[in-house]
């Protein structure tokens, strides 16, 4: 995965405790070359979205553009209250296409502009295609994140927009898994929150929905399903927990690192290991190395419960060799003791 | 052992035949680009736009301009070549040596901004190159009917092109973005263009109207250079440059 714009905020928020993280992020380059800085060797493993569904992603999203964003016409329409014809669309890849920094930037300004214009009542789009927004954090290095939603969709009531991201996951009935439900909210919480950014520098009456929408492709073909609307206010604050949790860990890494580059302090920092760390990071089986022989290594659950005990400890309150130090201990060796007897574990005699 | 020898063997041919093919593939590769070359009389990206954009007669996306490229010129042309193309451009017309006919950007109507995607020529007047909020769909609508033309004038032995095939999917690829119902192996150019010709005229007054308008407008206030190019984007403050600046937690 990236470590850049969105899913930067999005792996913040998912483990805002990893020091590890806030330092790759700082890091300029990719996630790779992190990886082999630190370790001194090429990264060998399977890494990044699969080929085949970035091919999916990309085709679903030119599909609903093409002919002046039809697909996504049609599917607005209602939410709209408008006929598809009738739907403005802006484009802002025919505005300025490219992913480097002038064209976010070019991007950017339009975006303003048309948030700007909609909410003093002068012609605006329904949809803005590829807009571009800008989350900040405090002066420092990486002041800000870029975050650019798949869209923007006009609210009919109060001439705000809100944002949209098409997803190409297959779904049935509309409906997705509880993970990818999780991840895609946070997507949402992030854009909601830099959209939240960007009316609070010209209109602070601006009331914005706590709200975004899914366009999820229907499991036949590459057609959009009709929006879904969700409710993200756990997402933006999810995503600002995050952002606090850069801060201080960018303060760490600048306190550490005396100028140098944020990769040579990364054994100075601490990592938070967890089992989603195994899908979605590149440092995630180094920083298990750091866990190994305590409970962390068995899995969040036992990392929870069991804290950062080891798991010769751990094996010796299950057997009656060490004694428990407190009530905690002893708690934790009680539930030990019946989870050996449930599976014919023997006691030290 | 007899075994051994022999899987060696076979490992040597098959690195051999390995280098055998890239050579072969690189010889390919060569004489199918000589041959691209040759059939444009290694004539400029620059002049093909200019020509495309002349016989279309309404301003074209880069998207597809280079869909069109390989089935009438057999050329294929990165996405990345027409950002170079739109620099170069701009270079040429500050330079000394003026050009009778510059390649240009269409303009935003209500600030006139450059829209890089959608390619016009300099000698069109200024509000055929205006892009108001319904003319994307229009401008889509007109190159979709115009390469529809171009797969018919093929088809009818009209005119000639690289890779017919090749371009009647590019036409029923536009039919079917336009919502036409589009059918495997059939093209009935005559229907889609009749359905297309329909939608432009349901918008295109109001469409024109708003160009004409604003063409009024932006001719009074941009230079020459800018209502070919477009006007300058405003300075965007980006945060980090100020401890004034607010963070998205404050």
């Amino acid at each position: 995965m990236s470590v850049k714009g969105t899913t930067a905020l999005v792996r913040l928020a998912s483990n805002p405790g990893c020091e590890i993280l806030g330092a790759m992020i700082l890091e300029p380059g990719s996630e790779k070359r992190f990886y082999e800085r630190v370790v001194g060797e090429p990264y060998d493993r399977e890494f990044g979205e699969r080929q085949s569904s970035k091919r999916r992603g990309a085709q679903f999203e030119q599909n609903a553009y093409a002919g002046d964003a039809r697909l996504l016409r049609e599917a607005f329409a209602s939410h709209l209250g408008l006929a598809p014809d009738d739907v403005v669309v802006r484009n802002l890849l025919d505005d300025f296409p490219g992913t480097k920094d002038d064209a976010r930037i070019a991007r950017l300004s339009i975006t303003r502009t048309l948030l700007k214009d909609a909410r003093e009542g002068k012609p605006a789009p329904h949809i803005i295609i590829q807009p571009q927004l800008m989350l900040p954090t405090k002066p420092g290095p990486k002041p800000y994140f870029f975050v650019a939603p798949d869209l923007l969709i006009l609210s009919p009531q109060n001439d705000v927009y809100l944002p949209g991201d098409l997803k190409s996951f297959v779904v049935r009935e509309n409906e997705l898994s509880k993970g990818d439900l999780a991840r895609v909210r946070l997507q949402l919480g992030a854009q909601l929150l830099a959209l939240m950014h960007e009316y609070d520098r010209f209109d602070k009456t601006a009331i914005i929905p706590a709200s975004g929408m899914l366009v999820f492709s229907k499991p036949n073909g590459l057609a959009p399903h009709a929006p879904r609307i969700e409710d993200v206010a756990g997402g933006v604050e999810a995503i600002r927990i995050g952002i606090a949790a850069f801060l201080r860990h960018r303060q760490r890494v600048n306190d550490l690192r005396a100028g140098a580059e944020p990769y040579t302090v990364v054994a100075d920092l601490q990592p938070h290991f967890q089992d989603s760390c195994l899908n979605t990071c590149v440092m995630a089986q180094w920083c298990r190395q750091r866990v190994a022989e305590a409970a962390g290594d068995l899995g969040d659950v036992a990392g929870r419960v069991l804290g950062d005990m080891e798991l010769s400890r751990a094996f010796g309150l299950m057997t009656g060799d060490i004694e428990p130090a407190d009530d905690h201990e002893r708690l934790i060796a009680r539930h030990l003791v019946d989870l050996a007897e449930q599976h014919s574990i023997e006691r030290a005699a | 052992m007899s075994e051994e020898i022999d899987i060696e063997a076979l490992k040597l041919q098959e690195a051999a035949l390995q280098r055998q093919l890239a050579e072969l593939r690189e010889k390919l590769a060569k004489a199918e680009k000589g041959k691209s070359r040759a059939s444009e009389g290694g004539r400029p990206l620059r002049a093909m736009v200019l020509d495309l954009l002349a016989e279309a007669g309404y301003p074209l996306n880069s998207l597809l301009l280079a869909s069109l490229m390989r089935p009438l010129r057999g050329r294929d042309i990165p996405s990345t070549r027409f950002g170079t193309l739109s620099n170069d451009e701009m270079k040429s017309y500050d330079s000394s040596r003026p050009r009778p006919v510059y390649l240009c950007h269409c303009l935003t109507y209500d600030q006139g901004q450059a829209v890089k995607r959608f390619w016009a020529r300099s000698d069109w007047p200024l509000a055929s190159r205006i892009m108001g909020p319904m003319s994307g769909r229009i401008l889509f609508l007109r190159g979709a009917a115009w390469t529809i033309t171009l797969a018919r004038a093929v088809d009818r032995g009209e005119r000639s092109a690289d890779n017919p095939e090749i371009l009647n999917y590019v036409a029923a690829d536009q039919a079917r973005d336009a919502g036409l119902a589009v059918k495997r192996g059939e093209f009935p150019y005559d229907d889609w263009l009749a359905e297309i010709h329909m939608t432009i005229e349901r918008f295109g007054d109001e469409d024109r109207a708003t160009r004409e308008k604003s063409a009024e407008l932006l001719s009074a206030h941009l230079s020459d250079r800018d209502q070919l190019f477009g006007s300058r984007q405003p300075l965007v403050s980006l945060p980090g440059s100020s401890a004034a600046w607010r963070s998205a937690v404050e």
